[in-house]
């Protein structure tokens, strides 16, 4: 795992999510799915893009039950962009491209 | 991210080259080699190309141990993923086997790659001559594309044959070649036009970023084309039928309320196209989208292999 990117539970989602000031893109994926295995490179480089300027959690929907049916996640990869607490994007697998453009537009 | 590095393959050994060629070639004719990313199980041998050749899971042994960038062995299994096919069981997709036609592909691929060569500059040379098949006019899903999009590829080819040759693209020009395509993208007129455009679009980056950029985008662009051929299997009405059930589903899974995988087939959008008859439909268009998916697959391995150094 990346060291730009933190790994969240239930139970740490308040303190590594819903009280950063940056930006947060949370990537929903599992160990058994090859679609979130293939972000997996996009996700590491993006981290490593916009480190100080967006913080990059990654949750394993089979770890963190709670979270996603808060979230309502039923496929996965899925990709929320989080700022002061409420999620301002939700897209599925992107390519880097279009992940960076996302993220630009929040950021300036 | 790559930082700038000088490769040689196989540390230009040759009996490191011979060791690995050895290796692949006592698995290309068993059930052994699987179209997955960097995988081995050392319990049943069984494994991807890169996996099989390292014995491994840790992609830092590509250059540590072969002396090829990490991107071209993403690149050479993200093609060889495409090899995939589907075997049947009662009406039930049993498992995703590589077609019999392909198992000899990384053997080929090990034995093709020079000892000493440097592989680094593999994914822009391997970018355009992508991007040239896809424009070439001989795929039968990828007929009539829009003038701009054939445009854009023609200025990407530009962009990473300059890269290739060693000439410096500027990070700006990358930026601004991205978010012209992003709106090609957005303006393609049909589904084959989209396609395309997304692929251009995702691989709008230098080398140094081919890593991440290049094999998430073959394996995209797999995905899109087998869409496009199952397409082909339906009338446009029919087709209409999909797109509504395909829609209803997720509207359906975008909504707050709790659902089963039952409520989906619940939705009056999905009933319609769910009798028995149109399964068999879906499931032949399933299987014919794999099959020409795998022949292009193998193609496009060919063309990797075509774009080696000498």
């Amino acid at each position: 795992m990346s060291q730009h990117i933190t790994d969240v539970l239930d139970d740490s989602f308040s303190t590594e999510v819903e009280a950063t000031k940056l930006p947060v893109l949370i990537d929903f994926w599992a160990p058994w799915c090859a679609p979130c295995i293939a972000m997996t490179p996009i996700i590491e480089d993006v981290a490593k893009l916009y480190a100080g300027r967006v913080k990059v959690v990654k949750i394993d929907i089979d770890q963190a039950t709670a979270l996603k049916e808060r979230f309502g996640v039923r496929s996965i990869p899925t990709l929320m962009l989080f700022r002061d607490g409420e999620v301002i994007e939700r897209v599925q697998a992107q390519s880097k491209t279009r992940l960076c453009a996302m993220l630009d537009r929040h950021t300036g | 991210m790559t930082s700038p590095h000088t490769y040689s393959a196989y540390l230009g050994d040759i009996a490191c080259k011979q060791r690995i060629v050895a290796r692949l070639r006592s698995h290309a004719d068993t059930q052994h080699l699987e179209t997955k990313k960097m995988a081995w199980q050392a319990e049943t041998g069984a494994g991807s190309p890169y996996g099989l050749a390292l014995q491994s899971t840790d992609e830092a042994l590509v250059v540590s141990t072969l002396g090829m960038p990490v991107a071209v062995a993403r690149l050479q299994e993200a093609v060889f993923g495409g090899c995939r096919v589907i075997h049947w069981k009662d009406s039930r997709m049993a498992q995703v086997v590589t077609a019999a036609s392909a198992v000899q592909l990384p053997l080929q691929w090990f034995e093709s790659i020079a000892v000493g060569a440097d592989l680094s500059t593999l994914p822009s040379r391997f970018a355009q001559a992508l991007l040239r098949w896809l424009v070439g006019g001989e795929q039968a899903m990828l007929t009539e594309l829009d003038a701009e999009v054939c445009a854009l590829i023609a200025s990407l080819c530009e962009l990473h044959e300059g890269a290739a040759s060693g000439v410096a693209v500027s990070d700006a020009r990358w930026t601004a070649t991205r978010q012209h395509a992003m709106q090609v993208t957005d303006a393609a007129g049909n589904s084959a036009s989209q396609v395309v455009a997304t692929f251009a679009e995702a691989i709008a980056w230098p080398d140094s970023e081919a890593s991440s950029t290049l094999p998430s985008a073959v394996d995209s662009l797999a995905n899109d084309l087998s869409a496009l051929v199952r397409q082909s299997f339906f009338t446009p009405a029919e087709q209409a039928l999909r797109d509504a059930a395909q829609q209803a589903i997720q509207r359906l899974g975008a909504s707050a309320a709790k659902v089963t995988p039952d409520d989906f087939g619940k939705l009056p959008e999905v009933q319609a196209v769910s009798s028995p008859d149109w399964m068999q439909r879906e499931r032949q268009a399933l299987d014919g989208a794999m099959n020409t998916l795998s022949q292009v697959a193998q193609q496009w391995h060919a063309l990797l292999i075509g774009c080696l150094p000498a």
